[in-house]
């Protein structure tokens, strides 16, 4: 079943069973948290901008399955696309906005605090999952 | 995407290297760098020929030409690039070391030349040397960061 997706600043609130704060993992933004779109803005996060050929062409997609990951992202204010020309040739650049930047940073914290969470919560968590 | 501690530490794994590889195909990528410190090295080159044949116009034609090409190559080269990075490291380097190519002129020429007179032999290949030396030691580091 796929996942819901959420908008920028909603996440999941469900609570860890065994613990009084929600486990880090509920906290992390599942419109980042997925290989493709953590590709794109973890290419976007250094750049000014960057062309979408490449981002097609390095993430091994088709134009239109890009598009639409653009599409979601642009959507929630966390990129924004430009058309332009560089001589003749028509490009297409991307580039992470100030809301993406911060919702992208958010993002890094979560996975930072999943990595640093104390091993009692991780066998917990493991067991959960089993 | 599962979101265990193991595949926490996975993601900022491939973010590092999404850090490199925009690294790679930006301005960032040492290139500049390297090719801006051979060319002030072929200058002092065609310097020290200049003065060799007695022809200062001639080498100063030459630098002119050499550089002109350098700038051409530079407007293809960055316009090539499919990513335009946040932070111009390449910019920052080049602003500095400006100032050294200033002061290693001013003294290396300038002083040298009001103060004791005739250049040595080779004297503008070593200036070449120590002048592209820093922009080949910072391209060849952002080089290896991008590539390795």
């Amino acid at each position: 079943m796929p996942r819901k997706e959420l908008s920028g600043s909603e996440t999941s609130t469900t609570l860890h069973p065994n613990a009084q704060a929600p486990h880090p993992r509920f906290q992390l933004n599942e419109a980042i948290h997925q290989p493709v779109r953590l590709s794109i803005l973890g290419l976007l996060v250094h750049s000014q901008r960057v062309e979408f050929a490449f981002l097609r062409d390095h993430l091994g997609l088709k134009d239109a399955n890009l598009s639409q990951h653009l599409t979601a992202l642009e959507a929630l204010g966390y990129v924004s696309i430009t058309k332009g020309f560089v001589g003749k040739r028509p490009r297409t650049w991307v580039a992470m906005s100030d809301a993406g930047r911060a919702a992208f940073t958010e993002y890094l914290d979560v996975l930072q605090q999943i990595i640093a969470q104390p091993a009692d919560q991780r066998s917990t968590d493991t067991g959960e999952k089993q | 995407m599962e979101t265990t501690p193991r595949e926490a530490a996975q993601a900022l794994l491939q973010l590092r290297d999404s850090q490199r590889l925009a690294a790679c195909y930006s301005s960032n990528n040492g290139v500049i760098l390297m090719a801006w410190a051979a060319i002030h090295l072929l200058d002092m080159l065609v310097f020290q020929a200049g003065l060799i044949v007695h022809s200062v116009f001639g080498a100063v034609a030459g630098v002119i030409v050499i550089n002109g090409l350098l700038l051409l190559w530079l407007i293809w080269y960055r316009r090539g690039l499919p990513i335009h990075p946040l932070r111009a490291l390449t910019r920052r380097v080049i602003f500095l070391w400006s100032w050294y190519y200033v002061a290693l002129i001013g003294v290396g020429v300038g002083v040298w030349a009001v103060f004791i007179g005739p250049f040595p032999a080779g004297w503008f290949v070593f200036l070449g040397v120590f002048g592209a030396l820093p922009l080949a030691v910072c391209g060849y580091r952002l080089y290896q960061q991008a590539h390795v």
